[in-house]
């Protein structure tokens, strides 16, 4: 136990034996590193600002096995495709590990790469290489360490020079039997040069389960990348998705997150704007209940001049829930011009219901435009009795107040389907 | 249709009705003119039934029935339905959305199939040519960044959707162009019909000259003061409220 800074968490899953694991060999010693300092880290406690407001000490109680394939996978995986509306090309994963046969590939062309990660070490190596330090990095935090010591497989999606890929959808399924697992995603994107791609994640699952996902997004020069997160994940799991995006000059990412479920959820973005004139734009909606945990956290780091980066995230708490939104604007002496607005308001549906919001801005450009606002409110009274005045009962009205709240956030959001999925998924929050 | 009796009530613990006694038959208009803050919203409010506008005292019948019983949707459903002064933005939620919702709940309550989104998209098109309401609008946020006038109107569109048997509107003709005027009268005198009743709220003559009541009340200091024949209202016009020994509360 290292320090009251840490919450200790023998995981039984720590013991795995990783040697035998495919596909990455130069990620031994990245491995062995990483689970050392896991060892000695522990899990984050809440006197570390970072997870200042989201308690990971129910995470550390839970005594987490590695996930074995079992023969419900297959059902799992076939259940979760057809819950997801599209015929778009599909890289499914069960508790972590690609599952091809529920996958949809295509052919990619020269240059280009969309499957498992694994496959992707074996399959195209001369695409990976120049990006496998993203995979072997020993930088930041323990949940970080742990996903390097553990990560088995991810989505790799690669769009080579100038190419506009056809989206792609990323569904990932836990499926937990009685025994609680834990696995750790790692995605890999890059869209190089002047490329465009579209990423839909979509998290649903069964069981209690940890999911740890580390994600890589390597953006070249005038590349876009649009991101859309819908997470759905089991009520019972801890669903931490770490985002990490870098970006080359004139670079676009435009991310999205809707999440309804998890008994505790973090989605973080870390977005590193090292080239000039990069737009990025985070849009961020969330609805708990109960005793729910939902946390999204956002460092937006302008390393280069003439960025503009765009934050909206919007919580709605009702029960018990917990909601977190920490933003950290970082504008670095060379980033002047910058444009940085993060908004965040979160709607309370009950007393009983907590948020906490923290924007921080680090400024040390002065040719900057940059704001922030955070709310906390309520449904407004005059706009339910509007609402009612038209025949509308109460139940109703609140329905359509909060849809259309969280219907602001992905206003912006070009693709028809993630829009209506969004809804859907918001409907759906109302009717379970 | 509608029977006020001895209204007092009170927003924010101050009395702002305090004892209003009205009428309204079937098929008839009645005009409720009256200085700025003589409590012309608050009857409005009170009868739709806004929370925060407390009924002190008094009774309100309407077709029979006690409609302060009743919540500000079953009065809807009934047929009570009032034109916002101050109509309501919300944000996120498309019109067509609210729209749907508000006709298909009164719809249920009177028994009748509900409308799937293609019938309730058709019927919206000939209202919308009632108000002069492109589709664009009404798909638009709910009042969100309308100008004053397309608020108005697309109250109006709201009452020739619904079709009530009170309207109550609370000066719908405040700051409307001169189309948009024509608009508003066109639409209260299509309403205009023997079973239906309307309460209209108004600081100008200009409305009355296109809809011509059939009764008009001074309200002043949270009471019916003065009621006449719509030639109340030009008199009014030339002497102002001071003119018929009335003053603002
Ligand atoms: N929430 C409130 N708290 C305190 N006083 C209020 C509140 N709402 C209304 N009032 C007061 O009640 C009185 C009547 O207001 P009301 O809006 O009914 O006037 P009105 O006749 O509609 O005026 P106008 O012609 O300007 O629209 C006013 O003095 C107003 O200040
Ligand atoms: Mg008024």
């Amino acid at each position: 136990m290292a320090s009251r800074k840490a919450i200790a968490a023998p995981f039984p899953f720590l013991d795995t034996d990783a040697r035998a694991w495919p596909g990455m060999p130069e990620l031994t010693e990245a491995r062995r590193h990483s689970l050392s300092r896991f060892r000695a880290e522990a899990l984050p406690s809440t006197r570390v600002e970072a997870w200042k407001y989201t308690n990971l000490a129910a995470l550390a109680r839970i005594p987490f096995t590695a996930p074995r394939p079992s023969a419900g996978d297959g059902e799992a995986a076939q259940a979760a495709v057809r819950a997801v509306p599209s015929d778009r090309r599909r890289l499914v994963f069960v508790n972590g590990r690609f599952h091809a046969a529920s996958s949809i590939t295509g052919t990619a062309p020269q240059g280009s790469f969309v499957g498992g990660l694994t496959q992707a070490l074996q399959q195209a190596p001369d695409l990976i290489k120049p990006h496998l330090a993203h995979l072997t990095s020993l930088d930041g935090d323990a949940l970080m360490a742990l996903n390097t010591a553990f990560m088995i497989d991810g989505a790799a999606l690669l769009i080579g020079r100038g190419q506009t890929a056809e989206p792609v959808e990323l569904i990932q399924v836990g499926h937990a039997g009685e025994a609680p697992i834990a696995f750790h995603p790692r995605h890999l994107i890059v869209v190089e040069a002047g490329a465009t791609a579209t990423l839909v994640e979509t998290r649903t699952g069964e069981g209690i389960y940890w999911s740890n996902a580390v994600t890589t997004v390597v953006l070249g020069e005038g590349a876009t990348l649009h991101h859309h997160v819908i997470q759905q994940s089991s009520l019972d799991a801890f669903d931490l998705a770490r985002v990490q995006v870098i970006a080359d000059a004139n670079a676009t990412y435009d991310g999205s997150l809707l999440g309804t479920g998890a008994a505790l959820s973090r989605h973080e973005v870390e977005g590193l704007l090292e080239g000039r004139n990069v737009t990025c734009r985070l849009r961020g909606a969330f609805l708990a209940r109960g005793t729910q945990i939902a946390d999204v956290t956002t460092v937006i780091d302008h390393g280069e001049r003439d960025g503009q980066s765009e934050q909206l995230i919007r919580g709605v708490l009702d029960g018990k829930a917990h909601g977190v939104f920490q933003g950290r604007i970082v504008v670095r002496p060379a980033a002047q011009k910058t444009d940085a607005r993060q908004n965040s308001n979160m709607l309370m549906l009950s007393d009983g219901a907590e948020a906490d919001t923290k924007p921080e801005l680090e400024i040390s450009a002065d040719d900057v435009k940059c704001s922030h606002g955070a709310t906390v409110g309520e449904l407004s009274d005059a706009e339910l009795f509007y609402l009612q005045a038209r025949g509308i009962d109460p139940d109703t009205a609140r329905r359509l107040l909060v849809s259309g709240f969280l219907a602001t956030v992905f206003e912006t959001v070009s693709d028809d389907s993630v829009r209506e999925r969004a809804a859907a998924a918001v409907e759906g929050w109302f009717a379970s | 249709m509608l029977k006020i009796e001895n209204l007092h009530a009170t927003v924010d613990g101050k009395e702002v009705l305090k004892g209003l006694t009205l009428e309204i038959k079937a098929g008839e208009v009645h005009a409720i003119m009256g200085p700025n803050g003589s409590g012309k919203s608050t009857l409005s409010y009170v009868l739709a039934g806004r929370s925060g506008y407390e009924v002190t005292q008094g009774t309100v019948i309407y077709k029979g029935k006690d409609l302060l019983a009743m919540a500000p949707e079953e009065r809807a459903r009934e047929g009570v339905f009032l034109a916002f002064q101050y109509p309501v933005e919300i944000p996120g939620v498309a019109g067509t959305t609210f729209l749907k919702a508000a006709y298909n709940a009164i719809r249920k309550h009177r028994g009748e199939k509900e409308l799937d989104a293609m019938q309730f998209l058709k019927l919206l098109r000939e209202k919308q040519a009632l108000v002069g309401m492109k589709d664009d609008m009404v798909r638009r946020a709910v009042n969100s960044g309308f100008s004053g006038g397309e608020k108005k109107r697309f109250e109006m569109l709201q009452m020739a959707l619904l079709e009530p048997s009170l309207a109550i509107l609370d000066e719908t003709d405040s700051g409307l162009d001169i189309d948009a005027l024509r608009v508003v009268s066109e639409n209260i005198n299509r309403l205009r019909k023997p079973d239906v009743a309307m309460l209209v709220i108004t600081h100008y003559q200009r409305l009355l000259d296109l809809v011509v009541p059939d009764i008009v009340h001074v309200l002043a200091g949270g009471r019916i003061v003065k009621t006449g024949d719509k030639s109340l209202a030009l008199e009014l016009e030339r002497t102002g409220y001071a003119g018929i020994g009335t003053q603002a509360a």
